[in-house]
């Protein structure tokens, strides 16, 4: 390979990275913070409506005899974010469990939506926009949780909740006493004061960047096999040249439907363990 | 990369489906679960109950069954011995009849024997007499002709 060639082939790898990982925008002018990425709340808010519709569909026409196949699956996914909320959350509260169904569902189809070829939503956009594919075709972020605004978005939420929650259960006083007195009593209350701010922020920090670097990674992995096909091609290792991709596409695809639940299932559990301390003397 | 406005449409986004799922979709299925659970609940202390009951019928049909046979064993041998008592005392009263009826037979047999006799007895002596007259009419007076009869009718007798 010629070095012209190597280096036009970097670039091309470069290119197709940086498509796959480029936002959809909208920008409202001005500052550029007022930039909506298109794809993330498009994808996020129609996922949302997907599972909220479909649970709603179907646990509106609960029955309280014998569940039908649908309903079934439904009541097993409430029983099972019930069991872990009621395991780690001892008060009783209306929100908690509805708001642990709906980050780990939410979620969870986020994370699905890397296991779909990394070229297909792309694809499909430049088809429907009529450009060519990578060159001028619009950019497609198909994982909201690749997103960092989306995965700050759940972290700050649940950032606020945890206030709110020691506010109400523990009043403003047991707030209080919670930054200054804790955990090494009241005459290290500034030693108390910096551990609080840290820790109350690393909340939020570590839940948000957990699942962002999870995912982020997994799909540049998807993104990085996928540069492997041409390579693969020139190679002189017979049908192996044409397998090796999907193997390694299957293998890794395999494991991240682990990667993808798991981060789910972290994301709510940690979640709602945070809600419980906030709320629960200690 | 950049943190943009997406983070607060995210939010909100966020905040809208939890609201939903809080106030729309949590409750109906909750209620169905809780409800399907006192269902069961009721459906197996309800079984179990039964079951009990089932039990306790089951013995209280046994003790009657066992109560009932134990009455028609008795009454069939109640029934036996008035059976035999009856029988026996049948057959004591039919022969204690029977010996009344052959006694009064008997005693009218006698009755009418002694008749007979008596009326035979008092024939002959007449026609023995009448004969007796007619043979010996010249040679007998009276006292000896009557002494004669009466030897007569007693070797007779």
């Amino acid at each position: 390979m010629s070095e012209a060639a190597a280096s036009g082939g970097l670039i091309e790898a470069g290119k197709y990275i940086e498509h796959h990982l480029e936002n959809a925008t909208w920008s409202a002018g001005g500052d550029a913070f007022w930039t909506f990425h298109l794809d993330t709340i498009g994808f996020s808010i129609g996922l949302g409506l997907l599972f909220t519709g479909l649970f709603w569909l179907i646990g509106s026409r609960a029955t309280t005899g014998v569940p039908g196949r649908w309903q079934n699956a439904v009541e097993w996914v409430f029983e099972f974010i019930d069991n872990q909320v009621h395991d780690s959350f001892h008060l009783k509260n209306r929100l908690v469990a509805p708001l642990a169904l709906t980050l780990f569902c939410w979620i969870f189809l986020f994370n699905m939506m890397d296991l779909l070829p990394v070229d297909l939503l792309p694809w499909i956009a430049s088809l429907v926009s009529g450009t060519q594919y990578m060159a001028g075709s619009p950019a497609l972020r198909v994982v909201p949780s690749t997103e960092l605004n989306m995965t700050i978005a759940l972290g700050l939420s649940v950032f606020l909740l945890l206030f709110a929650f020691t506010f109400i259960y523990k009043g403003p006083v047991g707030f209080l006493k919670e930054v200054f007195f804790h955990p090494f009593g009241k005459w290290l209350f500034p030693v108390n004061a910096l551990l609080w701010v840290v820790e109350t922020i690393a909340k939020p920090v570590s839940l948000s960047l957990r699942l962002f670097g999870n995912m982020y990674a997994g799909e540049l992995l998807f993104i990085l096999m996928a540069l492997t096909i041409p390579t693969f091609a020139t190679l002189d290792w017979g049908v192996l040249s044409v397998l090796a991709y999907p193997i390694l596409n299957l293998a890794w695809s395999i494991f991240h439907i682990l990667i993808v639940i798991l981060q789910a299932f972290i994301f709510m559990t940690i979640s709602v363990v945070y809600l419980s301390l906030a709320s629960e003397e200690h | 990369m950049n943190i943009n406005a997406t983070l607060i449409v995210e939010m909100l986004t966020f905040l809208v489906f939890v609201l939903f799922n809080v106030f729309v979709v949590w409750p109906p299925v909750s209620r169905a679960l809780e409800k399907r659970r006192t269902q069961i609940m009721e459906g197996l202390a309800s079984a179990d109950q039964a079951r009990q009951a089932v039990d306790l019928a089951r013995r209280e049909g046994e003790v009657l069954v066992n109560k009932a046979r134990d009455q028609a064993a008795s009454i069939v041998r109640q029934a036996e011995e008035r059976a035999l008592a009856m029988v026996d005392k049948a057959s004591e009263e039919s022969r204690k009849q029977a010996m009344q009826i052959m006694d009064q037979a008997h005693q009218e047999l006698q009755v009418q024997v002694k008749a007979a006799q008596r009326e035979l007895y008092n024939e002959i002596a007449g026609l023995a007499l009448k004969a007796a007259g007619q043979v010996v009419h010249e040679e007998l007076d009276d006292k000896k002709h009557h002494e004669m009869v009466g030897k007569l009718v007693k070797s007779w007798s």
